[in-house]
């Protein structure tokens, strides 16, 4: 099986053994991974994405009970022969894509950079034990 | 022009069985190519990791929007107006939500199925053998339903009988899946999602040619003929209840249904997992918009009354659309779209169930992880086969039956037995093997029984036994289902913990936020 940091960067072509059971070579801790950076990743990455999963809750749910309780609301007339109803639902259809689009934006901004820069801060103390153990 | 209207709908139109003909040839040209490069499991089940992100978009919209959201959301528009728009809006929220919490944990840490990852650091055995119950479950009902929907589109589509339309769609997706695996499945999707996309597009401009291509002319000729209400949100959303809890298991179901779940491990990493969601999103969330003109089309150039004397429930909408605005050879050309539709998200279901079968349950629990690949990919075929003929079996077998409510039960089982146990596995590291089959079970047993004691079956489909009113008021019951499977994965976890897992989450977090060791 291959070592961890070989694989790193480079995922997916070569065919593995099931992930369990760990060998040791997985179980080993990563001396070089630098935790404060690591942790402030994943608090980054679960911050942005339920923040905007809250959002998606919110739009929703607010649109289904102003159905269930204010019906009323959405049957003004919106000009151009529509009702508000119509906005408001192409509104939620396009936020709902936008809103894809807006954690893209960031994963490809900082999230990628800081998995590069984490990476790389593991390779070069690992460089050595992963031509052994290759 | 409602009284002498006539149609060549539900005659065997020789235009349209040859654009589907020749759909299928070309299908089957594609899995000729593809099972060249289907032999290893990885090919089998993910098409080598070799499709790219946008690709991915286009196959997992094309795996998701089914011929009962073409047909039957424009025929729901028609026939209802607004409410329609409701429908699609709770059909697609699920797809950010799928990509905010699930999406590229799944393909850092699995490897075929989301079974890989709730049991990447717990106990194999009863993690496959619950997980996959939870997932052959959802397909199951997935397929019966899309199956018994297909059966009668065709007939009332081409006249052909109810029981030869099924079987030719079991015959053409086993012919995909068997020979052509991921890879063809992916390249049907596509294919499909570019036709059913293209042919809405073409129908919402001829449409909108009839209105001078102003979509409030549209709206206002749709009020002046059956009143303004059309334009407004009617009954559909009564129950404030019902409608929570329908959306919570549309909202969640989407990020546990398995055969959207596999695709994600037929892109390179995590990076094209996130993009194809973005692109999925985007071409899902366009094909709504579509339905919804098509839909005023319909009830404005077509007529109401029409379209309930061809089918009740609104379905041949569209193809009557499309046969006033492009004669009978846009016709054609869409009844053959709706049935490549249908073909390509049986093969997904297909896929999906045969990939549990043979990898959750023969690889991992029968053979201890100690077969090999090809007996593994000898036993998906197999599996393939045996799926293909039950979904036939039961297609036939649900012939007239009210099968309305198992797409519904598909996304509450989804929501409630694999979604609770995939996202604890991901974000919670006392997470432990009891927690998740206590999880799992608990899902499932509720989201099933409840559904049978609830309005939908009790007294839709078994007409209220001993005369009794429905013991659960709900229609869908993820709204308990869902945090009671969250509340056993808890209470399970606590009960018997499990120090093993505990230890391993360090490398599962390294695995799952950097890519790390992913497949």
């Amino acid at each position: 099986m291959a070592t961890i940091t070989e694989t790193a960067g480079a995922p997916g072509m070569t065919m593995e053994a099931p992930p369990t059971p760990l060998t040791p070579v997985q179980h080993r801790e990563h001396p070089q991974l630098d935790e404060a950076q690591f942790a402030a990743l994943v608090r980054a990455r679960w911050t942005v994405s339920l923040i905007l999963t809250a959002v998606m809750l919110a739009i929703y749910f607010g649109f289904i009970m102003v159905l269930a309780f204010r019906r009323d609301l959405l049957q003004v007339a919106a000009g151009g022969g529509m009702t508000l109803g119509i906005p408001v639902g192409f509104g939620i259809i396009i936020t709902a894509s936008a809103l894809t689009g807006v954690y893209v934006w960031w994963a490809n901004r900082r999230y990628d950079g800081a998995v590069r820069r984490i990476i790389a801060t593991m390779h070069t103390g690992q460089t050595m034990k992963g031509a052994r153990h290759g | 022009m409602a009284s002498e209207f006539s149609s060549t709908i539900g005659q065997p139109n020789a235009l349209s069985i040859g654009f589907f003909f020749l759909f299928v040839a070309f299908t089957l040209g594609v899995t000729w190519w593809a099972a060249r490069r289907s032999r290893s499991a990885a090919e089998f089940y993910a098409a080598g990791r070799s499709v790219t992100g946008f690709q991915n978009g286009l196959a997992l919209a094309g795996d998701y929007m089914s011929a009962a959201s073409f047909l039957g959301i424009a025929g729901l528009v028609a026939l209802k107006g607004y409410d329609g728009l409701i429908y699609s809006i709770g059909f697609l929220v699920g797809w950010p939500v799928m990509m905010f919490l699930i999406a590229e944990p799944l393909r850092n840490l699995g490897k075929y199925t989301f079974a890989d990852v709730v049991a990447y650091r717990l106990r194999q055995k009863p993690i496959r053998v619950a997980a996959s119950c939870g997932s052959l479950m959802t397909v199951a009902f997935y397929l019966i339903a899309q199956m018994v929907g297909s059966g009668s589109l065709v007939h009332l589509m081409f006249g052909l009988p109810y029981e030869a339309a099924v079987l030719v769609v079991g015959v053409v997706m086993i012919a995909y899946v068997l020979f052509g695996g991921m890879l063809a499945t992916t390249w049907v999707q596509i294919i499909k999602a570019v036709l059913l996309l293209g042919g809405a597009s073409v129908m919402v401009f001829f449409v909108l040619r009839h209105f001078g291509f102003s979509p409030a002319e549209l709206f206002r000729a749709s009020a002046a003929r059956y009143g303004d209400k059309v334009l407004a949100p009617g009954g559909l959303v009564s129950n404030p209840w019902d409608a929570l809890s329908l959306g919570m298991a549309l909202m969640f179901g989407t990020a546990g249904l398995p055969h959207i779940l596999m695709r994600f491990y037929t892109v390179p990493d995590a990076k094209a997992a996130r993009k194809s969601v973005f692109y999925a999103t985007g071409f899902i969330s366009y094909f709504y918009v579509l339905t919804f003109i098509i839909g005023f089309g319909a009830m404005t150039l077509v007529g109401q009354d029409v379209i309930s004397r061809f089918d009740k429930g609104g379905n041949m909408a569209a193809p009557l659309l499309a046969e006033v605005t492009g004669g009978t050879m846009f016709l054609g050309f869409i009844a053959a779209v709706a049935f490549a539709t249908i073909l390509a998200v049986v093969a997904g279901l297909t896929l999906a169930g045969a990939t549990t079968y043979a990898h959750d349950l023969y690889a991992n629990v029968f053979r201890r992880g100690r077969s090999n690949e090809d007996d593994e990919v000898r036993m998906a075929k197999r599996a393939t086969v045996a799926l293909g003929v039950l979904a036939v079996a039961l297609g036939i077998a649900f012939k007239g039956q009210n099968v309305a409510f198992m797409v519904g039960l598909a996304f509450a089982i989804a929501a409630s037995a694999n979604f609770p146990a995939l996202l604890m596995s991901i974000l919670w590291k006392r997470f432990s093997t009891f927690g998740a089959v206590c999880s799992i079970g608990t899902g499932a047993t509720l989201a099933v029984g409840l559904i049978v004691l609830s309005p939908t079956v009790w007294v839709d489909v078994l007409h209220s036994p001993w005369g009794m009113a429905a013991p659960f008021a709900l229609k869908n019951p993820a709204l308990i289902s869902l945090p009671a499977a969250f509340a056993a994965g808890w209470l399970g976890s606590v009960l018997r913990p499990e120090p093993d897992a505990e230890e391993r989450y360090a490398e599962q977090k390294i695995r799952n936020y950097l890519g790390v060791g992913a497949e």
